[in-house]
């Protein structure tokens, strides 16, 4: 059985303040509503850069593609040189083709290391 | 299985199961496994639209192939027949969700629906071994 999602909040500091969003478990069509409710959550308390780890993430479907889609149009692009908000730390190899296969690379960077993504902000 | 999303995991975990006895690689295995789940998402909230009922998940190993028929008991619905999103666009000009449908095409080999005999779904998912 996959596992039941959940997600741990942290705060990093780079050229600005940056939410992470630890999620661990499945992102599909059952989960994601509570990805969404999150992000708005932290979005109307002042967030204004995130970054979703999804390190401990072993299947997402396009629920999780949504939701990615959602965050980022609630941010906008407040990341360095015009870049969106929303930046990804280690998706999987899956998730990596399916962002290629639905033209979100193009607009959402992931990044395999932390400090390197917070810094990307 | 229940129509209800709840269960997508045990699906998901199903698929995986016979995708490995079946000898699929562990890509095609996963695309397996994300066609069925974008199936099955799509029959409980577009076929059932949150009413309670059945999906049957059959799977056959055959020689080249993995096949897996999803059967329901939803008014006839198709959902090949949804427009494929536009991928091209910005995210910000694109509409938000419709690309459930897109990855199940992308998935598989080949993804057909008819109407079953007692007016329910069949969605036939195949996937051919490397």
């Amino acid at each position: 059985m996959g596992t039941a999602m959940t997600i741990k909040v942290s705060q990093m500091e780079g050229r600005v303040p940056v939410t992470v969003l630890h999620v661990n478990g499945d992102i599909d069509a059952s989960s994601h509503q509570a990805l969404d409710d999150k992000a708005a959550e932290l979005v109307d308390a002042g967030a204004t850069h995130l970054l979703l780890d999804l390190s401990d993430v072993g299947y997402m479907s396009s629920a999780g593609f949504r939701s990615m889609h959602r965050i980022h149009t609630l941010l906008g692009d407040g990341g360095k040189e015009g870049s969106s908000a929303l930046k990804l730390l280690n998706p999987s190899d899956e998730v990596k083709r399916l962002m290629k296969a639905m033209g979100f690379d193009t607009y959402l960077q992931s990044f395999t290391d932390l400090r390197a993504a917070i810094d990307a902000f | 299985v229940g129509a209800d999303l709840g269960n997508l995991a045990e699906v998901r975990e199903f698929v995986m199961e016979m995708s490995s006895l079946s000898g699929l690689g562990d890509t095609a295995a996963k695309e397996m496994r994300l066609a069925v789940d974008e199936a099955m998402a799509n029959i409980v909230l577009h076929g059932y639209r949150g009413s309670p009922g059945e999906i049957e998940v059959d799977a056959q190993s055959e020689p080249q192939r993995l096949v897996i028929r999803l059967r329901d008991d939803a008014p006839a619905y198709n959902p090949l027949d949804r427009a494929a999103p536009a991928l091209d666009l910005p995210l910000e000009e694109r509409p938000i969700g419709g690309m459930g449908v897109q990855l199940v095409r992308q998935s598989v080999d080949t993804v057909e629906h008819r109407v079953t005999d007692t007016g329910g779904n069949e969605l036939t998912l195949v996937k051919r071994r490397a």
